[in-house]
């Protein structure tokens, strides 16, 4: 899976968490600005591991604010992996 | 080690905290009474502890402590919590919240340093709270900055246990703006002076003393950071699971003492030409408080075992279990004084360790994580929580709930901040269902409901969005993770009296083997023996109560303890010298 169509699935999850449009959430901007919080992290830890199949820790969102930067650690991780 | 020996360990401590009942004693509730109407520490009860080496429980083996399994650790300090809460609060347990995040991530050197200081009789003291944030120490505010010789502090904290004797204290501080990124340090009282604030005065624990401290113009070196700079709340979050396990296991232990007394009481007095025993009401209010006891025991210890074998869920299973059984534990305690009626406020005579253990009990029930905060851990992670694989692993449950199987020493470096994987107390539920034998009517129909509880839960959290699982989040999930921490309680409950009945060892094994006993508990664990009087209360029947209520009898007249080990409180010889093992 490409880094691209990684941080679309994360722009898309995110847009399901705010019960917003895809389109609204920039792959560039930090999830905080769109009002991200700690539960947000958690799911996302949960989905994350669900559709990419390892874990990682709920401060992800702030050590890689971005769905293009999550996108990339997600990227390495799986090649890693 | 097996249970037997565990229960040994738990007899030689009782012994050398000596007779609870004799007022010379300084462990005796009449003493530890008089501690706390004097609102002093319990400095004599405490030079016993120091002289036994209890604190080496807290420490690991490796350190020359005597800590390698975590449910042990709950089964050991339930004997001092049934003395006095207070004195394993203001002895013991902040230390041990203290050093579990030096266990997690400190150096070689500050673990030395911390085991050293606990095994000689020392107090470590956990210096998180704020008023101003409560458990949300993500909001934290004293501050840390680098300065030319390590760290300059700004800030104070608030209600710190032992603050004004403990030696080392291990400090949180915000050294950034982002949230997630704070950082802990371990302050080292002989060598950086600071100054501690007045005693807060308070309703319960007096025998604790709480205060502030000013950590203006303190300068840590480098080498005081625990873990690395901005993991503070990574590794708190990852330490108190182990805390937050085995609080509730050894709060059992005031439970324990607060039934005794009020057994003894409704044994002995007499009304209306009958003892208060004999009346229905109260015969069953004791057989409920008993059986809630054993199931808190078996429900905590289960969780403190599972850090072993599932430390990925830890996270869930510890917050289910600060959640629900102190929560309980209080309810019972409220029952209890229903009982003794007027004695239950009295301040002297023989029943007035009850009044004390109903003040001190709040403080284990908001301490280290309140209802609000445990309800909102489970509530965010319930899609990851109800995940679980239809056919559970024989050897893993058998290592979950046969405590006759060693698990180790515990690996602190297992636990992560939040829940990965399957939950094996999850599926257990169906499986321990599925393996009982012989199930009557009463049972099935309990049975019945618990697995309609897990299809609601499972369906109802697969619709959920996670706003409706937020900090503000719906009714029905906050009613979901209700449902989900009660399962929880009921699976280790029947997969435990499942290995005990194919195991058939001993007294207390026979009553949690009991058909008996795990109807009242379950029922219990289902809300419905208080809240609601449904059929399935109607057909608990009288003989379920009758025997359990024998065993009750049994162990007060031999003064044992109400918990899944029965040891004697007053044994006759000391098996181990003065030597504790666990």
């Amino acid at each position: 899976m490409t880094e691209e169509i990684i941080s679309q699935w994360i722009v898309d999850t995110i847009a399901s968490y705010l019960d917003v449009s895809s389109s609204e959430i920039d792959p560039l901007q930090p999830l905080a600005n769109y009002g991200i919080d700690s539960v947000h992290a958690l799911s996302l830890c949960g989905d994350i591991e669900e559709k990419f199949g390892f874990y990682v820790d709920p401060t992800l969102a702030w050590d890689y604010p971005t769905p293009n930067a999550i996108a990339s650690f997600i990227a390495g991780r799986s090649l890693s992996s | 080690m097996s249970i037997m020996d565990v229960r040994l360990a738990v007899e030689a401590l009782d012994a050398q905290l000596g007779d609870p009942y004799s007022s010379a004693n300084a462990c005796s509730w009449e003493q530890l009474c008089r501690n706390d109407e004097a609102g002093e520490r319990p400095h004599e009860a405490e030079a016993v502890l120091k002289e036994i080496g209890v604190a080496k429980a807290f420490v690991p083996h490796e350190f020359n402590g005597l800590l390698l399994q975590l449910d042990r650790l709950g089964h050991l300090l339930r004997a001092v919590f049934r003395r006095d809460p207070a004195l394993g609060l203001g002895f013991g347990v902040t230390s041990l919240m203290a050093a579990a995040t030096i266990w997690t991530a400190g150096t070689a050197e500050q673990k030395e340093r911390a085991a050293e200081l606990l095994i000689s009789g020392g107090q470590i003291a956990v210096a998180f709270h704020e008023l101003a944030h409560g458990n949300d120490f993500g909001a934290n505010e004293v501050t840390a900055w680098p300065s030319e010789s390590g760290f300059a502090f700004a800030g104070n904290k608030s209600l710190i246990n032992n603050a004004d004797r403990a030696e080392l204290i291990v400090v949180h501080a915000r050294t950034s703006k982002n949230p997630v990124n704070h950082s802990l340090f371990l302050l080292d009282r002989t060598k950086t002076a600071f100054p501690a604030g007045d005693y807060w005065r308070t309703v319960g624990v007096r025998g604790c003393r709480l205060s502030n401290i000013s950590l203006e113009g303190v300068t840590l070196p480098d080498s005081a950071l625990i873990g690395a700079l901005d993991g503070g709340n990574s590794v708190a979050l990852r330490a108190f699971q182990v805390t937050r396990a085995c609080l509730p296991s050894m709060a059992v232990g005031a439970v324990d003492t607060a039934l005794r007394t009020t057994a003894e009481f409704a044994v002995g007095r007499r009304l209306y030409g009958l003892s208060v025993a004999e009346m229905p009401y109260v015969r069953q209010s004791l057989v409920g408080v008993f059986a809630d006891l054993v199931a808190a025991d078996i429900f905590s210890s289960t969780a403190a075992r599972l850090l072993h074998i599932e430390p990925n869920q830890g996270s869930l299973y510890s917050a289910a279990v600060k959640f629900l059984v102190p929560e309980v534990l209080r309810e019972d305690i409220n029952i209890l004084a229903d009982i003794l009626g007027a004695r239950f406020y009295l301040r002297n005579g023989k029943h007035a360790i009850f009044q004390k253990i109903m003040r001190d009990f709040p403080a284990l029930v908001i301490g280290h994580a309140a209802q609000d905060v445990c309800e909102a851990t489970l509530r965010a992670q319930l899609p990851v929580a109800v995940r679980m694989d239809d056919k559970p692993n024989e050897a893993l449950q058998r290592a979950i709930f046969d405590w006759n199987i060693p698990l180790g020493k515990f690996d602190w470096a297992t636990l992560q901040m939040g829940a990965s994987g399957k939950s094996a107390l999850f599926a257990a539920l169906h499986s321990g269902i599925e393996n009982r034998t012989s199930v009557d009517k009463e049972l099935g129909a309990i049975f019945d409901e618990l697995l309609d509880l897990s299809i609601w839960l499972r369906s109802t959290v697969v619709q959920m969005s996670p706003r409706e699982r937020g900090l503000n989040g719906s009714a029905l999930a906050s009613a979901a993770t209700k449902v989900y921490a009660r399962l929880l309680a009921a699976s280790a409950c029947i997969n435990r009296s499942n290995v005990c009945r194919s195991a058939g060892q001993d007294s207390g094994s026979n009553l949690i083997a009991s058909d008996a006993w795990l109807k009242i508990a379950l029922c219990g664990i289902l809300g419905y023996r208080r809240f609601l009087h449904t059929d399935l209360v109607e057909q608990l029947n009288a003989v379920c109560y009758e025997e359990v209520y024998e065993e009750l009898l049994s162990r007060l007249s031999l003064n044992s303890t109400f918990d899944s080990l029965a040891s004697n409180m007053l044994p006759i010889y000391n098996v181990f010298s003065n030597k504790i093992k666990i």
